[in-house]
């Protein structure tokens, strides 16, 4: 079965039969390996259910009605497998349920209004070009995003995610890694353990920022009418934002030290007990940032 | 075209970036005025000496083993080489290892569990020494609500960290998942010891309460990386 | 050496470019040798960006580290060169541990100025270098990337955060004030 398959739409008992038949004269190899060419017809907006524990996932969106996949398997990595039309699942089904001895990289072309949902444990995933939703999951890989997805749920215990996207919603997680976030994104929340968190801000309406020990860093220009909530434990803030921002910014820290070159200080006020307020008027206001601390400095700067 | 103006374009004038028209008039006034020319060829001398600086200039000291002693084993994980995974991740692991991985899975919970039980007998003597202390029951019913929060967050998370300990989570992910709980668990930990000082502090409160959130967030991802 | 590197502003270099992929895959001989092929460049910049050799030192220093951290990201879209140029701009531009210290050391300065003494080369060089050290740190940053380095106001804008017609402003002020201290 290697080379380009092709499904006319529709014949779905053929196509069952021979996805069968697939999976049949696949499974009777013992290690399958080395390079793997699939295609399978897909609708529009198929559900596509990707997994690849360890190597690479790396896919973007085309405009064509199919799923075509590259795959290059270690020995050991298990054997590749890929059914359904609507609802697709593919990926690399280990030897062993849940290890794998080898590593895989999977090149996916999906039509370019699925629905992707990928599960990698030290892969990477790396998605571009594709308008559904996309929920993706690695443990120690990195996740990069780019393009226009309906949606971004993006987590990874210990990898880099990073997204630069338009979309209207955005989730990104991670316990230790990194989440690097730029472009137009409507709602945007980012939250991790004690790794850094940057966001470039533009057209966010809402944007929602947490961490306990990781850095936040924020520069660029909110537009006017966004609102912004950025919380820490011990992570420092800095918004360094573009000189001519338009911004109120409240910033309350129990114990951390506050310094703002930005803008007017309309207010300050510092108690032993319940730590320092400020309040920051920069430009003309119209963007409400709300920094909070519980005892990590807050640095309020003109970006340079 | 007033020198003011031609001043102000000179910028552009040198990069050649102004249109056919104001170029027009910005040589016409500098043919005809001493001091706006002087200015452009300064402005020229200057972008040229730029030009020309050199683009690499030896540091005065070695700086490698300043480099060397903060590098990582390996660089970030995002596109190491299919070569440098080789061999089995988890299968091959001897048995020793497993079974101490399983230990410390079982140490950890139980470290963590006797955090939040311990936070949560504070947490509740906490609320009945201020309902006596200040209010009459009706009036401490603000209080109750992060009270009841703080528990929910406490179940949620025993449930999860009993969930964790029936999944097979793989020993780097157990690691992760610790480091990370004790680096929540040390913020828990210091905002208790804040709101001792100041019991009726709604801010500290909230934030205690995001910090669980927190925690139940990692709990869940790392069940989520469990499950097939 | 200048026109070593000079003589690849974005094309693959096929010798460099395997010394990267070896990096990427932990290879720190290889990372040494990209190192030495490129620490020139980057001190240049951070020296010109800082106007302080320790700092600059330093941050060089930052740079190299976090390179290796990032090398992952680095693609092969760009020349390696230019991805570890934009990776130096950053750490010295956005790093918020840079202000204090260049305010500390600026107050350091005061005491022993001059505080940059560069390299003798040429009167000019030397001279512009000193006024480019001597600017404001918003001018001097502007200068430096579009004068000497030669990115574009857009680019600029995007590596620093600050708006097009801030960076055209800035590098207004930069050229005028260089012209007076050089005149
Ligand atoms: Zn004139």
């Amino acid at each position: 079965m290697n080379g380009q398959v092709r499904f006319s739409r529709g014949g779905l008992v053929a196509l069952a039969l021979c996805v069968l038949a697939a999976v049949g004269l696949t499974s009777t190899r013992s290690v399958a390996q080395g390079r793997v060419e699939r295609g399978l017809a897909a609708s529009a907006d198929a559900t596509i259910r990707i997994y690849n524990l360890s190597g690479s996932t790396s896919i973007s969106g085309w405009d064509r009605d199919s799923v075509a996949v590259v795959a290059e398997l270690e020995p050991g990595a298990g054997r590749f497998y890929m059914a359904g039309h609507e609802a697709i699942k593919l990926g690399v089904e280990p030897p062993t349920a849940g290890t794998t001895a080898g590593s895989a990289r999977l090149e996916i072309r999906v039509p370019r209004g699925s629905v992707v949902w990928v599960k990698a444990a030290d892969a990477s995933i790396e998605v571009d070009g594709v308008e559904g939703g996309l929920d993706l999951y690695s443990v120690s890989g990195s996740v990069r995003v780019r393009g226009a997805p309906a949606t971004v749920r993006a987590e990874s215990m210990e990898g880099a995610i990073w997204i630069e996207a338009r979309t209207p919603w955005l989730r990104a997680k991670t316990a230790s890694g990194s989440i690097d976030l730029a472009g137009e994104v409507s709602d945007l929340a980012a939250t991790s353990v004690s790794g850094t968190i940057r966001v470039v801000a533009a057209r966010q309406a809402r944007a929602r920022i947490e961490s306990v020990t990781g850095e936040v860093i924020v520069s660029g220009r909110p537009t006017r009418g966004g609102a912004w909530e950025i919380e820490t434990h011990s992570g420092a803030v800095t918004l360094a934002l573009a000189p001519d921002t338009d911004a109120e910014i409240d910033v309350h820290t129990f114990g951390g030290e506050v310094r703002s070159t930005l803008g007017r200080v309309l207010n300050r006020r510092t108690d032993d007990l319940a730590g320092s307020d400020w309040s920051i008027m920069a430009g003309a206001g119209g963007t409400s940032m709300t920094v909070r601390t519980f005892k990590a400095p807050v640095t309020i700067r003109p970006a340079r | 075209m007033r020198c003011e103006e031609v001043r102000g374009r000179l910028d552009e004038w040198v990069e050649g970036a102004l249109g056919e028209r104001q170029k027009e008039a910005v040589a016409a006034h500098l043919a005809g005025c001493d001091d706006c020319r002087a200015e452009a060829r300064e402005l020229e001398a200057l972008l040229a000496a730029a030009a020309d600086l050199p683009r690499e200039i030896r540091p005065p000291r070695e700086l490698w083993a300043g480099i060397d002693a903060r590098l990582g084993d390996e660089p970030s994980p995002m596109v190491v080489p299919l070569a440098a995974r080789r061999g089995p991740r988890r299968a091959g692991l001897p048995a020793w290892a497993m079974v101490a991985a399983a230990l410390a899975l079982v140490v950890v919970t139980a470290a963590v569990t006797t955090i939040l039980t311990r936070n949560y007998d504070e947490a509740v003597a906490l609320k009945l020494r201020r309902a006596g202390e200040s209010a009459p029951p009706t009036a401490a019913r603000d209080e109750d609500v992060p009270g009841a929060d703080e528990a929910r967050f406490l179940a949620a998370s025993q449930e999860l960290l009993a969930g964790l300990e029936a999944q097979d989570l793989s020993p780097e992910t157990m690691e992760i998942v610790r480091r990370n709980l004790e680096v929540i668990d040390a913020a828990i930990a210091e905002l208790q010891v804040a709101l001792d000082r100041d019991p009726g502090n709604g801010e500290l409160t909230r934030m205690l309460l995001a910090t669980y959130q927190r925690k139940i967030d990692l709990l869940e991802q790392a069940a989520r990386s469990g499950e097939g | 050496m200048n026109d070593r590197v000079d003589s690849i502003p974005g094309g693959p270099d096929v010798q460099g470019s395997d010394l990267v992929r070896r990096a990427q895959g932990g290879d720190r001989a290889a990372f040494r040798r990209l190192y030495e092929d490129h620490v020139g460049r980057v001190y240049a910049l951070c020296l010109r960006l800082t106007g302080d050799p320790e700092d600059a030192m330093e941050r060089t220093q930052d740079v190299f580290v976090r390179a290796w951290g990032n090398l992952g990201s680095f693609r092969g879209e760009a020349a390696f060169a230019t991805w570890l140029h934009r990776l130096a701009v950053n750490v010295v531009l956005t790093d918020r541990r840079s202000a204090g210290r260049r305010e500390r050391r600026a107050e350091a300065a005061a005491v022993m100025s001059p505080r940059y003494e560069p390299a003798p080369r040429a009167g000019l060089a030397l001279d512009l270098e000193r006024a480019i050290a001597a600017l404001p740190p918003g001018a001097r940053a502007v200068f430096v990337l579009y004068d000497v380095e030669g990115y574009r106001h857009d680019e600029i804008a995007e590596m620093t955060g600050i708006a097009t017609g801030t960076s055209k402003a800035q590098l207004h002020r930069a050229r005028k004030l260089l012209r007076e201290a050089l005149s």
